[in-house]
Formats: C-alpha cells, structure tokens, sequence
C-alpha cells in the first residue's frame, strides 16, 4: 500500500508539473501584455512603461525559459510578481479566503439540500413531487450560471429591495404562493385521493393566511420570532428529531427531545446577557454544550431506549439552538436596514466596506452579501447532488440486504434510516471529490458576475492580461487540489474494493 | 460487468410484456432500445423540441448561400422601428392582446436595427455547431483513448491514462478558456474542435474501465483463440457492448459544451464578434436587461430549451441502454 | 449619539454647500474649477487658505466603483503608473495642481502656488503653503521636491542593471522623464518652503511639472540616511548613497492586495489618507485631520472594485454611488432608465482616426491615393449610426491637435483644409482612382479585433470606399501593436490615441521618426515627415506663451490637412453616473477622472 501511494504520488508530481507547462505556455501566448499602454501618444512616456514592463516579464526570452524561470523561482517557494510588480503570493492569500467563503457555503448547503431532496424524492419514485423535481434538476442543469445571476441581482435584490420599502404582499401573489405551497406539500406527503386532497387544502390556506399575516403586521420592515414562535418551533424540532432518528413506537425517546426543547426555551428566556454580542467560539461552545445537554437528557430520560433516544434529544437540542440563534439575528435586523440604508440584499462584494456591528449585524451584513451568489453556484450541485442521491438510493432500495431487512419486519422509517441512507452515501463522497473541478469553474464565473475578486477573478485577469504567474498561482491551487482529490479517491477506492488490484 | 445479464434480464421483461398481446415477437436488442427510448415521454419531448429548434434556426435564415423562409438576414441593418421592441405577440385578440401574430421583427431589432430574430437564429445555428463538434471530438477521442488503453493495457495504458491525468489537472473551464483565447479567433470550428479537446477525459476513463472488465470475457477470449485481429476485436466485438455509455456521455457531452460555450463567450473567450452564438449575444446584451430585456432574453429561452431537451434525450437514452433506474420498486 | 452626529452632519453640510455652489458657478464656463482660472496667474476664487481649522468634513460615506484593484502608492514608477492607483491617490498625495475637465492644470492653491518668473531662460518658482505638512506631521518641503525631480528625470543611472541593448537603466523607476530631464540640476536647502526650477530650453507645458509627489523623509528613512544625507547625495551625485533610497522608492510602495503599508509608510499630503483595505473588495480614504486647508465635503471616500459590467446594478442597487463605465449604447439606455440616477455623456481625451502607411514603396506614399481615401470615408455616417446612440451631441472631428469641446477648437479648424473633406465625395474619388489606375486596389485596415464598434466602422467604410473603386479587406488583427503596425504590414490602421489637453504629446506621432523601421517609427506608426511640421513642432514645444502656442499649433493642422497622414473621425465618449443624493460630482475626460475632485463630493440628507 505504501509503495501505491508513494508511485502514484509521484506520478502526480510528473502530471502536475506537465500540465503546469501547458497552462504556461497558453497564457504566454494568449495576446498583447502591453495592451493598456498602446495607444498613449506621449512617446516618450508610453515607451519607458513598455521596456519596463517587458524587462519584468523577460519578454525578450523564449518562453520556455520563461517558464523554467518561474519553476526555478517556486522552487525556493516565490510565486513571483504579476506584471504591476505585485507579489504574487501577497494576491493569492486573500483571494483564495474569498473563493473558499463563496464555494464552501454553497457547496455544503448543495450537499445538505440536494442529498435530502434526492432520497426524498427516490423514496417516492414517480410521484409529482418525483416528477417535479427531476424536471428541476435538469432545468438547473441547463441554465447559464450568469444568465440566472444577473435575474437574480435584478429581481432578488434590486427589485426586493426597492419592495422593502413599502413591503406589502399583493392578494394574488398570496394565492399564488398558497397554491404553489399546497401542490408542492401535496406531492411530498402523497397517500390516495382524500390525502392529497387534505393536504393541498391544508398547505395552501396555512402558507396564504401566513403570507397575510405578515404582510398585514409589517413583519417584513421589523421581522422577528418571538416567544411563541420560538416555542412552537422547538418543540416542532423536537418531534421531527424524533421521527427521523428514534420514531414513536416508544415514549422515551420522545420525552427525551421535548424536555431537551424546554431546556432550550428556558436557556432562551435568560439568554440575553450572554447573547447580546457574542463571538463565533461562543456560538460553537453554546452549541457543543446544546448537544451535550441533549444527550445527557437523553440518557437519564431514555432509560432503556437510550440508544434512540440520545441522539434524538440531541439533534432536537442543535435545531433549537438554531431555532434561537435565528431570532437573536432577526432581532438585529432593524438595525441593520437603517445601517444599509434599507437595502440588505447587496448585488457585490462580500460585505458593506466598513461596516462595523456587533455579531449579529455582521452576521447579517455578511448573509445580504453571500445570499446572491451562494444561490447562483447553489442551483447547479444542487441539481448534481440531487440527482446522483435519487439514484444512488434507488440502486440501494433495489439491493437483496434491503429487502431482508423490511422481509425481518423492520419499519420503513428503519430501513430506510438505518439500512439504506448510508449505503447510498458512499458514492456521492467520492462525487464530492470529482465535483471539485466544476465547483471551481463554476467560481471563476460567479466571481465575475458577483464582482468578487477571488482565485477565479485572478485567473481570468491574468489571462485577459497576458499575464502568466497570477494564473500559474491559480492554477498550482485548483489543479493540485484535483490532483490530490484525483489521488485521495484513487488511493480510497484501492482501499475500499478489494478488487481493484494494488500495484 | 453486469451489462450481459442485464441485457437477458430485460428481454426477459420484453418478452413478457409482448405476450399480454398473445404473440411473442422476437426483437433485437438496438429495436428494444429504440422502443424503450420512444417510450420515455420527456426524452420524446425533448426530442422534438430540438428538432424543432435545428429546423427553425436552419431553414429561417438558411445556411451558407441557400436562403431561408425569413426575409430578414443577420448582417443586414435597417431604420430602428418603435425602439427595437419585439413584434411577437401571443394574446389573442378575444384576450384583450393584439392577436396571433409575428409582425416585422418578432423578437425586436439591435442598437444598429438588425433583425433580432434573424440575429438569434444565426446565435443558434453557431451555438449548435459549437456544441455538437463538441460532443463529436470529445467523444471520438474520449472512446479511442478508453479503449486503446483498456484493450492493450500495459505501457500504452500507462502513457495514455498519464496523459488523461495530465488533462484532467487542469479544470475543463480554465483549459478551455486558454484554448479559447487562442482558438476563438480563428473561428467557431477551431472553437469547437478546441474545447472538444478538452473534455473527453471522463468519457474515457469511462470506456476504459468497461474495456477493461469486457476483454477478459469469454467471447472476447473466443475471438482472440479464433486469431482475430486487435483492432477488429476492439471495433466489432467489444465497442457495441460500450455503445450506451458511449452514447449517453456524448449526449451530455453537447448538453455541457453549449453551456461552456456560452460561459465561455461572456468571460469574451469564446465566439468573437462579428459572429455571434448564444452566449455571446447574452454577454452583449447583459446591460440590456432592464431597458430592452427582449435582448436578453430570447437567447437564453433558447438555450435552455436547447440544453435542457439534450439533458433530457440523454436521460432517455440512460434508461433505454441501462434499465436498472426506471424499474419500479415492488 | 445619534442627535450628536446629527448637529454635526447639519454644520457641515452648510459648509459644503458652499463649496458645492462655487462648484457649480465654475462649470458653467467650462474652462475653470473652484479653484481657479486655468492659467497660472493666480487669480483667486479658490476657498480661503487659511479657512477656520475647527471646519469638520460631514459623517457620510461616498462610494465610487473602481474597476481595477490599487496597487502602489508611488504612482510615478513604471510600475504604478495605473489610472487605478492615480485615482485612488487623488486627493490623498498632495498635488501642486490637478488636470481640471478641459484638460488643462488647475493650481490647487491651498497646495501652493507656482508661476514662471524669468522667461528666458525660463525659470519657475514653486511657493508652498507655509503650514503644508504630511500627515505624520512633517513639513512637505524642498527635499521632497528635489528628490521628486531625481527621481522622474531620469538623471541618475543605475550602477549595474542595463537594459537588453547594454545602457544603463535609471536609478529610480520613473513612468516617463519628460519635462524633468529639461531642467538644470535644481537645488534648495532642507526646510525651504520655497524653490526655483531652472528649464535649460524653454517648455510650453511647464505648468505640469512640479515634482512633488513622494514623502523623501520616508524614503531617508527607510534607506537608513538623515534627510540632510539624502539630499546631500543627490547633490553630489553619489549614486551608491542613493542605491537603497531607489530600491525603496522602486520597490517599497508596492502593496499586495489588502496590505496597506503602516500609516508611516503612506503619510498623506493631501484632504484624505488610506485607512483600510479589503483585498478585492474596497479601499477606504478618510479625512486626514493634519490637513492644514479646507476640510473635504465628506468624511469617508470609498472606492469598491468592481468589473464594469456589474456597475449599473451596482448602482441601481445603491451599493455604489458613483460610476464611470465604458459607454455604450444599451448601458447609457439603461443608466437613463434609472431612477434617482444622474447620467453625464461628454466626449473624451480619446479620439479615433484612420492612419494611411506611408512607408517608402507604399502606394500610400501618394498624397492623391490619400486624398481618394480620405474622400470615400464615411465619416459622418460611422458618426450618425455608431456614436449618436450614445452621444447624441457627437460631431465628426476635424482637428488632430485639438478636441472638437475644447473652446479653441472652432478657431482652429477654421481655414485649415478640413471642410474640404466635409462632405464624403464618391465621384471625386473614384475620379482620382480612375486617373491613377488603380481601381480596385486592395486596402487592409488593420485594427485591434475584438472590438464591436471598429468592426462596424470597418464594415461602412468598405460599403462606402468599395463604392468608389477601393477593394477594402476588414484584417482585424490580436495583437496589431505588437506585429502588424511595426513590421508597416498594413495599408490602413485604426485606433484612437489617448491625449490631453496639452498638444506636445502630439509630437511625437507627427514628427520625422529616427527610421522607418520597427524600432525607428516610435508614434510616428505611418512614416510621415515633412520639414516645416518638424520646425513648428521643435518651435512649439519651446514656446511658453499661449497665445503663440495657438498659431503655431494652427499651422501644423493646416499642414496635416495638406498632407493627409491621418484622418480624425471622432472623439470616444465618456460617460459618468451617479445617484442623485450625491452632490458635488464634477465630470472629468481627463486621466485624473471623476475623483480629481473628491473632496467635493457630497451626500444630501
């Protein structure tokens, strides 16, 4: 195994360094470096810049030269300057701290959402819900990742912005958006005639007459959870943590989930003082305890159903924590409108410049700002993770283990949680890895539309400026991490499946 | 490995549903395929909304020196009438609209009162050339480098799947943006060929990974017994069975390379003006959206409509070839 | 808290509106700023010099969209000689003067004040504000002048770096040594507030030399020498004293993104001093309180960085205020479309024009053939169909020396051959083709590709000039600068030359090149040489007063339209938004921009 790894280690040494030439010499060729300075007519002037800049980039050496020259420099570790004399590590830094802040949100949220989307809608194959979804995916599959960014900067910032203003739901939007909402709850619950019927019915008058609601309250302008909200929230959590992890058959596990959501609503009540300002270590340590203290409820109250019923109480103790922290963020809401001028959805940048708040102010300073993008890149792995999960568990359901297992009696809520649900995963793991290089393709134009200036922006200016060490950075990032993602999923699957043979 | 019994597994269930019409009727396996795909009702749909678009973008405007229906060309300038609005309309008169109707510039004019319509016709004929030459080249070059190296193996495959990994280094945007900046100029055939070049790399690792499985079956043993030579062995006895595979990523492969295409030509790689394609005509026209949004508009209603009917033939095409995803549980 | 800033924020906002109303009287001539006349007299409207320190700028935030991201202080290096960074050091390095919207130097008399005080030999002294300092608190004095000149003029050589060809390279990297290497090797003593500039020959654009740019104390310091032995060195030309003073001033105000050099590094001379910088996203400049004039309007400026293409949302959206995209017809239609947004469409210090190849053995060497050419050209067409979609007051240009919004423009065109080619004349030329024989002619137009617009002037100057007889190939080309216009493989160029308001520049694009040859032609791209245009121009580039400047620049026109080198066709547009809530936005064409005059800009509350 070791001399596996260390041979294809090698082997990436030699690709990397290959391919590097490559993206050297395309970006040497690319066009005229000194196209900002034609066209000046003070000769003098104009020239020097040229003969400078020239000197700099040792235009007057082939270009492989050019090329061993930058690989000498990275050697002893220098990245070399860009053609304004900047250093190029200096660029790199921040740039790929904005690419990873723009890529990581949307990529877990993409994983979170399609991977649960996906098994739901496996689970009811060919259901409208199935149907609609599938239609989704391959609508998101096909759509220009800049032509949906620029609707979006239109409509869900600019045009909602300008709606904030006087933020009232017009009667017709309500009864469209109940209707959408009871089509959609309608096709996830399924059942025969009178089921859908019911839950159409019930979705579509719920979600109209909350749209009204908060129209109607102005909670748009001063929004908020409050108390109530707060409680039914949780405790909603509670027993949906129940279903998923534990299920009803038994009261433990339930009792557990509820008295860790009391705890939480109690916590809520007297949170104020340590919650006014806090830090990101203090959210993390709030809900590291949060989960500690659902299991410990879980243990002491699940009695001999604890196995169920810890990390039932626990997962009900992260979602109201959640639950809180959300309010706390909309309590700062008002705030922060007043701050922005009233318009908190923000078409570029990662944040007001600036922009000084307390946590939950930033935290919203930052949400206004990412929420544009990390939907745009968003869409397309949503649509990837989507429809690779629906397969992958449709592959498992229809597995000879499935079937023993429902064959011993045990519920589908079991089969499907405990049998099925992990087995479907371990493709989409590897898909992670294999999705890296879209993910940074994806960036380069994202970046573009959202005027962030990451590791895609870097690369595409240096190609548009003929300018090859910031690319050649960009590209020792993106192309060594596929290639070690590449050799992580090659070294994995050898480990993984015996038969793939070693050497 | 499984593609054999599967095949049996499904005529099996052909042959099954034939007898509820009291005949039994023998069939291929290409006429099972073919029925399977026609049955899939979103890949027929996506069929002929394709088709649909070829016929409309080639036989309006026409190709080369043979006119078209439509009277207006790409190139010609003309007075701008009524700010370029489009002339398109498709309320009905009882509905309160202007009636059925086209009008002289259904889908409005540009800044210097070209036919819009004219001008996204000739986005499309381009955008599909770029996108199908794509899906051409990757493919015959994806499928010759997977078979060549998983049939002989050996220091071939080596060199070949290094090669591969050398490619797949470099993400297929920025690779394909570097080509493009050299090759976009030289027009869209270049363009084509160019990123074509540059996105095989799945389909053979693809390929070669069914090679590999296949040429240690019998039939392939009995064919290399029997003194059949390599390349005869590698074109008739082993390529059909990859053909679904084959298939179904060169669809995909159309479906990505119009959108890189388009993702290409607003980062300004791609088709370089005077040429238009799709993507180019969006980038254009990007600022438009709020003073003359039919600009904007109307080339990304048709790329989605292109992309998303390949996506869909292709999922088509993935369940006629490998019927395991569309068989229904219990 | 609030009702605190609120008091504050009203007494500014009364002391800006004066500045902004003085803004606005001055642009309604055109020709001066608030602060006075474009000539250097010194004729005063400019804000009182000694206004009352207790003067506080308002607690407002003003966004400006930058497209290209900062990158070094010292924006005179070759390396930082980027719009971007001159744009962002507006304001914040104190400037003798700054480039108003005519083109032409404005005195910022509160910087100080210069005028010429012996006209032969020409002689300039320079006064600065007694209480001028730094924002560390250092007085701005003569060494920062002397060493500013050491460092442009070129002067010093470098004891080892040569370039390809074997000579030396300057010292100090310098974006261009014109003007400063005119001077005689200048002198004061450390502290003055007060020098005298010796020109060795006369130059007509004195007015834009004033040398004062970096802090020198910075740069002793750094170097490891006292100021009296930076000056010292400069003055016995001890060129390895100064080697570690270069390698700073070279080197060390190069920033990576979202480094900002420590506040001792980058002291301010100016209203405002960079405070923060967020890689890729903005770079803030803040009122500097050790500014000893007149507070600027607003207390923060903001520059966010942004491609053009996301301005206009950007805008829309208020996460910007102020903007100056490329224009082009959809993006002046939808800015006009906006609401709450003030759009400003002018034409620029850029103009296009089509250059005939007058190499030896060129059929372009023929006066005629250019006379054919020059007759088929649609200009009036490329204006009517290409520019008035944008700017609809645009006119053909007739004048090369001069922009068709300067005042001086109808007096120079007068009388000097333009209006013979007014009208296109197809008959004409295709008569003198006839008589030539040589109907059917090829003719390559080589421009850069990738560019809609030149395609379309391509496009009807060969509908028209093919009418006449020419054969005209569109030879759009990547890279014409760097292959096809030195190597002379063309028949026709087109591009447009970046100018100013000062013709000097000019010089060098109409003068006898050095040779005919890739290295020789310099600007000069087409080979044109006549003899009384080379006399008037050496004549020209020596003549400080204006009045004779103007006759001598109507000669070399005239002579233009005689000869025919090059044809104008019209001036680029320039174009400027900005929401409504913002005051004291003053439209500058010049390469200071929108920003020259930032400390002006103002919010309404």
């Amino acid at each position: 195994m070791a001399a596996f790894m260390v041979r294809r280690l090698v082997i990436s040494v030699f690709t990397l360094l290959a391919a590097s030439f490559i993206v050297f010499w395309g970006t040497s060729i690319a066009g005229d470096p000194m196209s900002d300075l034609r066209g000046i007519q003070d000769e003098g002037d104009a020239q020097q810049q040229i003969d400078a800049r020239s000197r700099r980039m040792r235009l007057g050496d082939p270009i492989f030269v050019r090329y061993l020259a930058w690989l000498g420099a990275l050697l002893t570790g220098d990245l070399g300057e860009n053609k304004f004399g900047q250093s190029v590590s200096g660029i790199l830094g921040p740039a790929v701290s904005a690419t990873m802040q723009l890529v990581v949100a949307a990529t877990v949220l993409a994983i979170v959402l399609g991977v649960t989307i996906g098994i739901v809608s496996a689970l009811r194959q060919y259901s409208g819900f199935d149907y609609s979804l599938t239609f989704a995916a391959f609508l998101f599959f096909s759509l220009p990742v800049f032509w949906v960014a620029v609707m979006l900067k239109q409509y869900a910032a600019i045009d909602f912005n300008n709606w904030l203003r006087d933020p009232e739901i017009a009667v017709p939007v309500i009864v469209v958006l109940g209707l959408v909402s009871g089509l959609a709850w309608m096709a996830i619950v399924g059942g025969d005639r009178q089921r859908r019927l019911t839950s159409f019915g019930v979705a579509a008058v719920v979600t109209a007459l909350g749209l009204w609601a908060l129209s109607a309250s102005g909670w748009f302008t001063d929004p908020g959870l409050g108390l109530i909200a707060v409680v039914i929230l949780s405790l909603g959590g509670a027993v949906g943590a129940t279903f998923l992890l534990a299920g009803f058959r038994y009261r433990q596990p339930l009792t557990a989930a509820l008295v860790t959501a009391g705890i939480g609503i109690v916590f809520y009540l007297f949170s104020e003082p340590v919650l006014e300002d806090p830090n990101w270590l203090m959210i993390l340590l709030l809900a590291v305890i949060a989960v500690g203290v659902g299991l410990v409820v879980g243990r002491y109250v699940g009695g001999i159903h604890r196995r169920q019923a810890m990390p039932a109480a626990a997962l009900s103790a992260f979602f109201t924590g959640g639950v809180i922290f959300i309010d706390y963020l909309l309590q700062a809401y008002s705030t922060y409108l007043s701050r922005v001028r009233g318009r908190p959805i923000s078409t570029i940048g990662a944040g007001t410049p600036n922009f000084q708040g307390d946590f939950w102010e930033s935290g919203l300073d930052s949400i206004g700002h990412l929420i544009l993008p990390t939907t745009a890149l968003l869409l397309i792995s949503f649509a990837v993770y989507t429809r690779y999960s629906r397969a992958s568990m449709l592959e498992v359901m229809n597995q000879d283990y499935v079937r023993t297992a429902r064959s011993k009696g045990l519920t589908e809520r079991t089969v499907v949680t405990k049998h099925a649900f992990r087995n479907a995963l371990i493709p989409i793991t590897t898909l992670m890895a294999f999705d890296f290089g879209a993910v940074i393709g994806g960036a380069v134009i994202t970046e573009r539309v959202f005027g962030w200036q990451g590791m895609g922006h870097m690369f595409i200016k240096g190609l548009q400026e003929v300018d090859p060490p910031p690319v050649m950075a960009f590209f020792l990032v993106a192309g060594g991490s596929i290639v070690v993602f590449n050799m992580l999923a090659d070294i994995a699957y050898a480990y993984l499946d015996p038969r793939i043979r070693v050497g | 490995m499984s593609a054999q019994t599967d095949r049996s597994a499904t005529s099996g269930r052909q042959s099954a549903d034939a007898a509820e019409g009291m005949t039994v009727v023998a069939r291929t396996q290409a006429e099972i395929i073919r029925r399977r795909f026609f049955r899939h009702r979103a890949a027929m749909a996506g069929l002929v909304t394709l088709l649909f678009v070829i016929v409309l973008a080639y036989s309006s405007i026409g190709v080369g020196p043979i006119p078209g229906w439509w009277d207006k060309t790409y190139m010609s300038t003309a007075s701008v009438l009524d700010g370029g609005r489009p002339t398109l309309s498709l309320v009905p008169g009882f509905l309160g609209g202007d009636g059925i109707r086209l009008g002289e510039h259904p889908f409005g004019q540009d800044n210097v009162g070209i036919d819009y319509f004219a001008l996204v016709m000739r986005g499309t004929q381009q955008s599909l050339t770029v996108a199908f030459l794509i899906g051409f080249v990757s493919t015959v070059i994806g499928a010759t480098v997977g078979a060549t190296s998983g049939y002989f193996r050996g220091r071939t495959e080596a060199v070949l799947m290094r090669f591969t990994d050398v490619m797949i280094a470099i993400p297929v945007l920025v690779f394909a943006a570097i080509l493009a900046a050299a090759a976009g100029r030289a027009g869209i055939v270049a363009l084509g060929v160019a990123i074509g070049a540059v996105t095989w790399t799945g389909l053979a690792r693809l390929v070669r990974g069914e090679f590999l499985s296949l040429r240690e079956k019998e039939f392939v043993e009995a064919a290399r017994a029997a003194g059949t030579r390599s390349t005869r062995i590698i074109f008739k006895h082993i390529m059909p069975n990859t053909v679904g595979v084959i298939i179904v990523s060169a669809t995909l492969a159309i479906a990505a390379g119009i959108l890189l295409e388009t993702a290409l030509s607003y980062l300004d790689l791609g088709v370089r003006a005077p040429d238009v394609s799709l993507g180019s005509l969006i980038s254009r026209y990007e600022t438009a959206m709020q003073t003359r949004p039919w600009l904007f508009w109307w080339p990304g209603v048709f790329i989605v409509a292109i992309a998303l009917s390949v996506n869909f033939i292709g999922d088509g095409l993935r369940d006629a070839f490998d019927p395991r995803q569309t068989r229904v549980r219990d | 808290m609030t009702i605190k800033r609120r008091g504050v924020a009203f007494m500014a906002v009364t002391a800006a509106s004066a500045l902004v109303l003085a803004a606005c009287g001055g642009d309604d001539d055109g020709t001066t700023d608030d602060n006075g006349a474009p000539d250097d007299n010194g004729a005063a409207e400019d804000p009182d010099p000694d206004a009352d320190p207790g003067d506080e700028p308002s607690d407002v935030v003003v966004t400006y969209a930058s497209e290209q991201e900062f990158t070094n202080y010292a924006n005179n290096t070759s390396e930082g000689n980027l719009l971007a960074n001159q744009h962002v050091v507006n304001q914040v390095k104190g400037s003798f003067w700054r480039y108003g919207p005519d083109g032409l130097a404005h005195p910022d008399e509160e910087f100080g004040t210069y005028d010429v005080v012996s006209e032969d030999p020409l002689m300039v002294e320079f006064n600065l504000h007694p209480e001028s300092v730094w924002s560390d608190g250092e007085p701005i004095e003569c060494l920062d002048w002397i060493f500013g000149w050491a460092a442009r003029s070129g002067y010093f050589q470098h004891p080892t770096d040569t370039n390809d060809e074997g000579d030396p390279l300057p010292l100090f990297s310098t974006s261009g040594v014109t003007g400063y290497e005119d001077w005689v090797k200048p002198d004061c003593e450390l502290g003055d507030k007060t020098f005298t500039a010796e020109y060795e020959t006369p130059n007509a654009n004195w007015v834009l030399y004033a040398a004062v740019d970096m802090p020198a104390h910075v740069v002793a310091r750094e170097a490891g020498m006292s100021n009296e032995e930076l000056l010292q060195a400069i003055r016995d030309e001890d060129v390895d004293a100064l080697l570690p003073a270069a390698e700073f001033y070279n080197t060390g105000w190069v920033m990576a993104p979202g480094e900002l050099l420590p506040e001792e590094l980058i002291p301010s001379s100016g209203r405002y001093k960079l405070t923060d910088w967020q890689a890729g996203q903005s770079i803030t400049a803040e009122w500097n309180e050790n500014y000893w004039g007149t507070p600027p309007a607003a207390k923060t400026i903001v520059f966010r960085f942004l491609d053009q293409d996301q301005q206009t949302q950007a805008l829309d959206n208020l996460d910007v205020d102020i903007i100056d995209p490329q224009p082009s017809p959809d993006l002046v239609n939808q800015l006009q479309g906006l609401q709450g947004v003030n759009v400003h469409i002018a034409d620029s210090f850029t103009y296009e024009h089509v250059d005939f190849n007058m190499r030896p053995g060129h059929y372009f060497e023929d006066r005629d053939l250019r006379e054919a050419f020059a007759k088929c050209l649609p200009r009036e067409l490329i204006v009517e169909n290409l520019i008035h979609p944008v700017n609809p007051d645009a006119q053909v240009l007739n004048a090369r020396l001069t922009y068709a919004f300067q005042p001086d423009y109808d007096y120079q065109i007068e009388g000097s051959g333009a209006d013979a080619y007014a009208e296109q004349d197809i008959d004409g030329a295709r008569a003198i083709l006839e008589d030539k024989d040589m109907v059917g002619t090829e003719v390559r137009i080589v421009y850069t590709e990738a560019n809609v617009r030149r395609q379309d002037q391509v496009a009807l100057i060969r509908d028209a000039c093919n009418e006449a007889g020419w054969d005209v190939v569109d030879a759009g080309s990547s890279d014409p600068f760097g292959v096809e216009i030195p190597d002379g493989n063309f028949d026709i160029a087109m591009f447009a030359w970046i100018g100013s308001g000062y013709v000097a520049g000019t010089a060098s694009t109409f003068m006898t090149p050095q040779a005919c040859t890739a290295e020789g032609t310099g600007n000069n791209n087409v080979c044109y040489s006549n003899e009384t245009v080379d006399s008037l121009y050496r004549e020209l580039l020596q003549e400080v007063d204006i009045d004779a400047q103007r006759e001598l620049v109507k000669q070399i026109e005239a002579q233009l339209w005689e000869d025919l080198p090059t044809i104008p066709l019209f001036n680029h547009e320039y174009l400027l938004a900005w929401a409504d809530d913002v005051e004291g936005v003053t439209p500058n064409p010049t390469q200071h921009g929108v920003t020259a005059t930032k400390h002006e800009w103002e919010r309404a509350l």
